[in-house]
């Protein structure tokens, strides 16, 4: 409060001055949202150039008698020949917990038809991302509710992990989930008043999607009862390039407020190949030298610089100790990921969860290719009982599918090797999961424990899923003790294990009859 | 006709020489660099001396200062603004004008920077807050 009255305060002294200063320019050509600009001699990289009408441009580039500014919104009233001036201040957004719930645009503004949004501070867009000293390791998980992450690419908070694929192969719909899943973590530690639990809010950011599309993301955030706790940034196809190219850093800003805050963020980037050509269309137009597929040449800097801000923050120093987890998307084409633009993000971040079409069309859903994909640092953040129960899986899985590839030639296996085989193709049976199902930290461990105990050694693999179900279904009628005992201890102690080891008996028992 | 790069670097050379030992450029000498190229028609001869124009152009601009006022000004006032100015400024060319619409005051501009003291400009920031 006390900030607003220095606000009032500075506006009012600034208009009782006698006299105010300003450094004017002239647009010598406009097009394409682009104005170049003749004077300007004081703009500073970055600073926001006001034009007639309160349209408002972003300095881009700066000559030896022009200025090449980028315009936010709506140019179409501007001509050759009107004035604008520099206004010392650099493209801010409304950042705060008032934005959960809603959906805004680059600047923050709601599109939502909520009403105006209720701002905590203004953050500067681009921001020079935390640095060493006031970081630590990743230690704490991003329940992603997903099992095969959850098992074997673990994401810890301030993370970066990369969903990269074709068009079509479930990137969204594994973004969406784990939102979800925080969404539902959150509510249920609220009700229960859980001690010392985190919450993790979300940012979704689209850009250059389709309209409709992220329509009918919100609806189904909301049906799902996520989206107060999620904000979308929206910065669709239909929006000028310059706000697509700004849109994640508006997001980041908004997520750097919770870390600054001692909270935790998540924000997904879907997806930043739609970003790289926003940028490569911003910087033709601005005449920028462009490079190898007509990228310019700072389009590596463009992502690492998004990225590089998430982190997760020590609590020395009077700082906080808050996190903010990065999950960027990146469209391939045909599988290859030796582009440009994904072999970039691949090297900034730290792992990435590769989905396949092949495995997509033969049912395998997420078409995670767990082969190539990798979580680098997130297994220090794996919970204990996870990892415990799923050290192997991820290996297991691997031997699957060399040897299945390896077992069509010949009939004649030994028994190990057959053993490997049927454990496997239970195992990626297990891993099927339905779109807005993410499963509790109980759920996934039951899953778990019967796959690698054996338990499921018995069921006909195409019968896997029912009995999955209703495995689940029986866990959560009649051991929703033991899940909550297991979500409260995370760790796999010997009575957690008795009673595990119990409930799968009984289980076993119940389906003889 | 097209301003390369060459072309440009060539007119700032020129724009240079035309430079007196204030660093402020002599009317003289822009003059003979001009003769000078039109006369010896180098290659690309055209382009160099639109590339100079441009370059003396926006090198007037910056060394002109346009005193706005509401009322005429009269020759002692002129003087004070010149004094101050010239004390900041090397080389000004003073262009005096009147616009009633800034109802008092004035606007003084020197190259682009605009220090606005006129009362519109005074009644215009108000009624912003
Ligand atoms: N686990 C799943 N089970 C069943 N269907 C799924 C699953 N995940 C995704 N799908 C379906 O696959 C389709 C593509 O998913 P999605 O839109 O998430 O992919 P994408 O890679 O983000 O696509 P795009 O390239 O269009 O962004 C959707 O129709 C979605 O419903
Ligand atoms: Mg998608």
């Amino acid at each position: 409060m006390s900030n607003i009255v220095q606000e009032l305060e500075a506006q009012i002294r600034n208009a009782a001055a006698a006299a105010v200063s300003e450094n004017v320019g002239t647009i010598k050509a406009i097009g394409d949202g682009v104005a170049r600009i003749e004077g300007l001699s004081n703009a500073m990289l970055n600073e926001m150039i006001e034009f007639p009408g309160g349209v408002m441009g972003l300095a881009m580039n700066l000559e030896e008698n022009e200025v090449g500014a980028v315009l936010i919104g709506s140019g179409s009233h501007l001509r050759e020949g009107d004035t604008c001036k520099t206004t010392g201040r650099l493209l801010q957004v409304p950042v705060g917990p008032g934005l959960l719930g809603r959906v805004v645009d680059t600047l923050g503004n709601p599109l939502d038809g909520k009403g105006p949004v209720e701002a905590a501070a203004h953050y500067p867009v681009e921001k020079i991302a935390s640095g060493i000293i006031s970081r630590q390791g990743v230690n704490q998980p991003v329940q992603t509710g997903i099992l095969p992450i959850d098992a074997m690419i673990p994401i810890g908070r301030g993370q970066r992990e990369l969903i990269i694929g074709d068009r079509s192969t479930g990137k969204t719909a594994l973004a969406i989930d784990t939102i979800i899943s925080q969404a539902r973590q959150n509510k249920r530690a609220e009700e229960q008043g859980t001690e010392g639990y985190r919450p993790l809010y979300s940012i979704y950011v689209a850009i250059g999607q389709k309209r409709a599309n992220v329509s009918r993301l919100v609806a189904k955030l909301e049906e799902s009862g996520a989206l107060p706790y999620t904000i979308v940034v929206v910065a669709s196809a239909s929006d000028s390039a310059a706000m697509q190219y700004l849109a994640p850093y508006a997001g980041c800003a908004m997520g750097e407020y919770f870390m600054d805050q001692g909270q935790d963020a998540l924000i997904v980037y879907d997806d930043l190949s739609k970003h790289a050509v926003a940028y490569r269309q911003v910087s033709l137009i601005l005449r920028r030298p462009s490079g190898r597929e007509a990228y310019p040449g700072d389009v590596f800097y463009l992502h690492s610089r998004l990225l590089e801000r998430a982190a997760r923050i020590n609590s020395e120093g009077g700082r906080k100790g808050g996190s903010l987890t990065a999950l960027p998307v990146i469209e391939t084409q045909a599988g290859d990921v030796s582009a440009y633009i994904p072999t970039n993000v691949i090297s900034i971040t730290d792992g990435q969860i590769f989905l396949d079409t092949d495995l997509f069309y033969q049912g395998v859903r997420p078409a995670i290719n767990v082969g190539i994909s990798v979580s680098r640092v997130g297994s220090s953040a794996q919970t204990k009982i996870v990892k415990k129960l799923a050290g192997s899986v991820k290996l297991d899985l691997a031997q699957f599918e060399e040897l299945q590839a390896f077992a069509q030639f010949g009939s004649d296996l030994d028994a190990a090797t057959k053993a490997k085989l049927e454990r496997g193709s239970r195992i990626v049976e297990l891993f099927k999961q339905g779109q807005y199902e993410p499963k509790s930290l109980g759920i996934e461990v039951i899953n778990l424990y019967a796959i690698q105990r054996g338990y499921l050694d018995d069921v006909p693999v195409s019968d896997i899923r029912r009995v999955r179900a209703e495995l689940e279904e029986e866990a959560s009628v009649n051991a929703a003790d033991l899940l909550a005992a297991i979500e409260t201890e995370k760790t796999l102690t010997d009575d957690i294990d008795a009673r595990l080891k119990a409930f799968m008996t009984s289980f076993k028992n119940s389906r003889k009859h | 006709m097209k301003i390369t790069k060459d072309v440009q670097a060539q007119a700032r050379r020129l724009l240079r020489l035309c430079r007196g030992a204030d660093g402020l450029l002599d009317e003289e000498r822009v003059r003979r660099v001009a003769t000078a190229v039109l006369e010896r028609r180098p290659r690309n001869g055209l382009a160099l001396l639109t590339a100079f124009t441009e370059l003396v152009r926006l090198d007037c601009e910056a060394h002109t200062a346009t005193i706005t006022s509401a009322v005429p000004l009269s020759e002692d006032e002129q003087q004070r603004i010149r004094t101050k100015l010239d004390a900041r400024h090397a080389g000004l060319h003073y262009v005096w004008q009147n616009d009633p619409a800034l109802i008092g005051g004035l606007s003084v501009r020197v190259g682009d920077s605009v220090t606005d003291a006129s009362l519109r400009s005074r009644i215009e920031r108000l009624s912003r807050i």
